[in-house]
C-alpha cells in the first residue's frame, strides 16, 4: 500500500491537499486542505493509535498483545502524545 | 534476537505482578542461602560473611531492595512526566537482584567461603607463593554478576520511570549512592539483632 507523504522531498515543507475527487461521479474540488494532525505522525505511531482504540484503549491489553511490558506501551503511548502537542503547537502557530 | 534482547532488557517485555512474583522467590531463595552459607548482606550488592538467623538474612535483602527502590521511585515521581505504577519500578528492582544470586550461591560453598576467611590473614607474600586461582575465578565471576546487576537495576527504572539520557542516568547514579550509604546502615544494624 502506497504511504501518504506528509512532507515535501525537495524542500522538507509541509505538504497540503489540493484536491480531491469522487470515487464514484468524478467531480474534483480544489482547495487548500491542510492534512489533519494524525496524518502527520509516522507510520508506526498511526498504527499504534489505531490498536490503542481498538484496545478500547486498554494499555495493558495492547501490551499483552504486542508481547511488551505494560510500562514500555505506555511509555511509547507518552512519547506520541508529546508529539501530537508538539504538531498542534506547530499548526496554532501557522495559522496565525 | 529477540530472546537475547529479553535477556539483556527483560523489562521491555516483563513487568508488574510477573516479574514481582519472580522477584519475590529470588528473594527468599537469597535469604536461605545467606542463612545456610553464613553469608551476610552489606549495604545494597556487598556481601560478607557471618551468622545470621533466616528472618535476619531476608530482612537484610529486604532493606537493601526496599532503601533502592523507594528512593529511585521518589526521583522518577520528581523528574518523569509519565504515571509510574510502584509495582512496574519496584518488581523491577526485586528481578534485577537474581543477577547477584550466582554470587551467593558460589560464596556459600565451603572451600570458596574457607579460602575468602583465610585471605584476610595471608600476607602478600604468601598470597603470590599460592595462586589462588579459584578465588580469582570467583572475584572475575562476581564482577559479572555485578554488572548485570547494575544492567538490569537501571534498565528496570529506566523503563518504568521512562526516563532517558542524563537524566535517568544522574538519578540512578545518586538514588544509588544515597541507598549503598542507608542500606549499610540498615543491614549493620540488623545483623546485630
Amino acid at each position: 500500500m502506497q504511504r501518504l507523504p506528509t512532507v515535501c522531498p525537495a524542500c522538507d515543507a509541509k505538504l497540503y491537499v489540493q484536491t480531491l475527487a469522487c470515487t464514484q461521479c468524478s467531480t474534483r474540488i480544489e482547495g487548500r486542505f491542510p492534512l489533519p494532525v494524525f496524518l502527520l505522525l509516522p507510520a508506526g505511531e498511526q498504527q499504534f493509535i489505531l490498536e490503542f482504540v481498538l484496545c478500547s484503549g486498554s494499555l495493558k491489553e495492547m501490551a499483552s498483545r504486542q508481547g511488551l511490558s505494560y510500562p514500555t506501551v505506555r511509555n511509547r503511548l507518552d512519547e506520541i502524545i508529546e508529539h501530537l502537542k508538539n504538531l498542534q503547537h506547530e499548526k496554532s502557530q501557522e495559522n496565525r | 534476537m529477540k530472546s537475547l534482547k529479553k535477556i539483556v532488557d527483560p523489562f521491555n517485555y516483563y513487568s508488574g505482578e510477573r516479574t514481582f512474583a519472580v522477584g519475590v522467590v529470588g528473594l527468599f531463595a537469597a535469604a536461605l542461602v545467606n542463612h545456610l552459607g553464613g553469608e551476610t548482606t552489606r549495604g545494597i550488592v556487598s556481601s560478607g560473611y557471618g551468622d545470621l538467623s533466616f528472618i535476619q538474612a531476608l530482612c537484610q535483602i529486604l532493606a537493601a531492595w526496599i532503601i533502592l527502590s523507594t528512593l529511585l521511585y521518589l526521583a522518577a515521581r520528581l523528574l518523569s512526566k509519565s504515571k509510574i505504577r510502584m509495582i512496574d519500578l519496584y518488581g523491577n528492582q526485586l528481578l534485577a537482584r537474581i543477577a547477584l544470586f550466582p554470587v551467593l550461591l558460589l560464596g556459600a560453598l565451603s572451600p570458596l567461603r574457607s579460602a575468602a576467611l583465610q585471605l584476610t590473614k595471608t600476607s602478600p607474600e604468601e598470597l603470590a607463593a599460592h595462586f589462588p586461582i579459584g578465588l580469582i575465578a570467583f572475584g572475575f565471576t562476581a564482577l559479572i554478576c555485578l554488572v548485570w546487576f547494575f544492567l538490569w537495576s537501571y534498565r528496570g527504572y529506566a523503563v518504568a520511570a521512562n526516563l532517558k539520557g542524563w537524566k535517568a542516568v544522574v538519578s540512578y547514579m545518586v538514588c544509588y549512592l544515597l541507598a549503598e550509604i542507608i542500606g549499610g546502615l540498615c543491614t549493620a544494624w540488623i545483623a546485630q539483632w
